[in-house]
């Protein structure tokens, strides 16, 4: 993998059954909604042994009709939402502040974890996100700093420190340092963590 | 390829070997680490197929709220 300037990774890796679904899964969504790929499956793209049960994604705040495009065309598609039966109630989890998740028809797990970005921390995504270029298509991704950071300061467990450390060991001459020291006082000031 | 270091207990082992991994992904190609890791995330999706959970049971299991 490698930088191509300073927002793009190409990545040539073989892509497993896991990033062919993300893909499928994004390239359905992408043609209605903003959004950024966060946590867990970024350490996985890049490389990280274990499993995971769901993928995070942040959207934008979108409208109900556009909502009902989408989940339309993911019905289309042979994804079901886990949490419930129609546009209406998905869109009524959304603007609680409730994820909801997709997985390919009758299968529970691995699932999409879908989220509207509310908070100002969360909303940052995107306009600091890395796109990965892969061969079967393009993935939007939250920068590796932020990643770590949150990993690191806000979640903290054995698991997400080990992502952590995945991510800052792969791209060690890439990582800037004071980028997640920056992020370390926002999830300080917006969460009161660390 | 370096040698991998134990660890006093098992966080430690853990720890050692996410930094052994991640060198040999910084340094190798993507076709060579994406060889090795394909093949585990794979396996691991496959066991995925025979998750014996409704999709009422998992939620329940993650304390989400669901109407379906």
């Amino acid at each position: 993998m490698k930088f191509v300037g300073e927002r793009i990774i190409k990545l040539d890796k073989p892509l497993n059954v896991l990033d062919k679904l993300v893909l499928k899964f994004v390239k359905i969504i992408e043609k209605y909604i903003d959004y950024v790929i966060i946590s867990g499956y970024v350490s996985l793209l890049f490389g990280r042994t274990r499993g995971t049960e769901d993928v995070d994604f942040f959207i934008r705040e979108i409208d109900l009709e556009t909502l009902t495009k989408l989940y339309q065309d993911l019905k289309k598609n042979g994804f079901w939402c886990l949490n419930a039966e129609s546009n209406v109630e998905v869109y009524s989890y959304l603007k609680e502040g409730i994820a909801v998740r997709f997985a390919e028809k009758g299968k529970v797990i691995p699932n999409m974890e879908v989220k509207f970005a509310r908070k100002r921390l969360n909303q940052d995504v995107f306009t600091d996100y890395l796109t990965v270029e892969t061969a079967e298509g393009v993935l939007k991704i939250s920068s590796l700093e932020r990643q770590i950071a949150f990993k690191r300061f806000f979640l903290g467990s054995p698991k997400d420190l080990e992502d952590a450390q995945h991510v800052e060991e792969v791209f060690k001459d890439k990582i800037n340092k004071e980028k997640i020291k920056y992020y370390k006082e926002l999830i300080k000031r917006e969460y009161g963590k660390t | 390829m370096e040698k991998l270091n134990p660890g006093r207990d098992n966080e430690e082992a853990r720890m050692n070997f996410v930094k052994y991994w991640a060198n040999f992904v910084r340094n190798s190609t993507d076709q060579e680490w994406g060889e090795q890791h394909t093949a585990f995330i794979n396996s691991i999706m496959q066991n995925a197929n025979h998750y014996p959970f409704s999709s009422q049971e998992y939620l329940k299991l993650k304390g989400e709220k669901h109407t379906r």
